[in-house]
């Protein structure tokens, strides 16, 4: 009798798994994702032990869930927003491409600067490093090309990291990728090629 | 005296503003000393009036606030992979642009999700265009009818799921059957209808385009939006249960 109970259980919570990973999948706003405070209502007061068992259903198809905090309420659960992203990089230059080249690699180098930096620098420190590669004036467009993207965030004469990389973008894989791309690149030099 | 006071309460308010900075522009919060800070609010506490204890009060709050983001900036320096500012920049500097935009993608996890707009969003939408003077009223489309604008017109496209789905589905049919002749200008299609009509067709046309029955772009040798045919035909469109 119990083990009937414990299954009818099982079943309300992976039904209740599949709902939420219906709702994420889902978009409704302009910003993908749902906060906290509304998978509280879909799914309950529990629905963070609902969570996990919806980010075991993603990996099946290959995402993962991820939460990003709230800026002024870092430990609030319900004012996170939680979001369903690729579990692996995604290398393939077909799926992607949303981004040109240049736009990538400035990407990458005021993220890296910005995640060293605790999150926010002044912008003309950091367009000083992409104007070295770039000229100034499509240094200013693609700024402001990533900033309407949402993967920066601008505050004055600020740049701060914006929600898109925050979601998207994995700090730890990014600095290594950088410094191990460039003793590749050393090695290769080293070499003779 | 008065000046010594002005002199304590902008004080203050400086220390109750470093906490925001702090969080605004990613400073080191262990490059604001505490101990200094708390040794001179305590200074002058004595000799406080009303209003300059409610500053003083944010003051000690803020240092508080500052603390607790040493404590996280100590955290973060603990667990998370730490660079060197300055190795990276140089690294930065002598890697190429492909290389760097091969680093984004190694770091890169798209966001996965569908955009859907639910029905109750597209009643808004509805609901909102018609306020607009300019919907439905082009001159090519003639008069919507002063009827639309009534609260009244909306109740038949506030409609039951399983009405709508019905509709739907008439409405796909025949939108269908025109655009097996080729693209069809959207305004065109509209001004066939008037008032109440007019609306519920741009409703359910709404619908469908949005479940990717056809697709909708702008031709500029008309300068007017067209209706075409999704990638394949609509009856290839259809999603199929794989399972």
């Amino acid at each position: 009798m119990s083990d009937v109970s414990a299954g009818a259980g099982t079943e309300e919570v992976r039904a209740k798994a599949l709902k939420g990973l219906t709702a994420l999948l889902m978009q409704r706003h302009f910003q993908p994702g749902l906060k906290g405070w509304e998978l509280k209502r879909i799914l309950g007061r529990g629905y963070l032990d609902v969570l996990r068992l919806v980010d075991d259903l993603a990996s099946e198809i290959g995402l993962k869930l991820v939460a990003v905090p709230d800026e002024e309420d870092e430990k609030d659960a319900d004012k996170a927003r939680y979001v369903l992203v690729t579990k692996a990089p995604l290398r393939d230059k077909e799926m992607g491409g949303w981004l040109r080249m240049e736009e990538a690699a400035s990407l990458a180098i005021l993220l890296s600067q910005l995640f060293v930096r605790a999150g926010a620098a002044p912008r003309r420190v950091l367009e000083d490093t992409i104007k070295e590669k770039l000229p100034a004036w499509r240094v200013e467009q693609v700024v402001n090309k990533l900033v309407r993207t949402g993967y920066l965030e601008e505050d004055g004469d600020y740049l701060k990291v914006g929600w898109r990389s925050k979601v998207e973008i994995d700090r730890d894989e990014l600095l290594t990728s950088i410094l191990s791309k460039q003793e590749e690149k050393e090695t290769a030099g080293a070499s003779g090629e | 005296m008065q000046g010594k006071s002005a002199d304590s309460k902008e004080y203050r308010a400086r220390v109750a503003a470093l906490p925001d900075d702090l969080r605004q522009h990613g400073g080191d919060p262990f490059a604001v000393e505490v101990k200094p800070i708390l040794k001179r609010l305590r200074s002058d506490f004595g000799n406080l009036d009303a209003g300059e204890m409610v500053a003083d009060a944010q003051a000690v709050n803020a240092v508080s606030k500052i603390v607790s983001l040493q404590d996280q900036w100590l955290s973060f320096q603990l667990t998370s992979f730490q660079v060197d500012p300055d190795l990276l920049v140089s690294k930065v500097r002598a890697t190429s642009l492909l290389r760097l935009a091969e680093s984004i993608s190694d770091a890169h996890h798209p966001i996965s999700s569908i955009r859907q707009m639910p029905t109750a969003r597209l009643l808004e939408a509805a609901d909102y265009w018609v306020q607009l003077y300019g919907w439905g009223r082009a001159a090519e489309m003639g008069p919507l009818g002063a009827a639309v604008v009534d609260e009244s017109a909306f109740e038949s496209i506030r409609m039951e799921p399983h009405e709508l789905e019905r509709r739907l589905e008439e409405m796909l049919a025949a939108v269908t059957r025109r655009l097996a002749t080729g693209p069809l200008p959207y305004r065109a299609f509209l001004a066939e209808y008037d008032g109440a009509t007019r609306l519920e067709k741009a409703y359910l046309l709404a619908h469908l385009c949005m479940r990717g029955a056809f697709t909708m772009r702008y031709d500029p040798s008309i300068s007017d939006y067209v209706m075409q045919e999704s990638e394949g035909s609509v009856e290839k469109s259809v999603a199929v249960s794989l399972g």
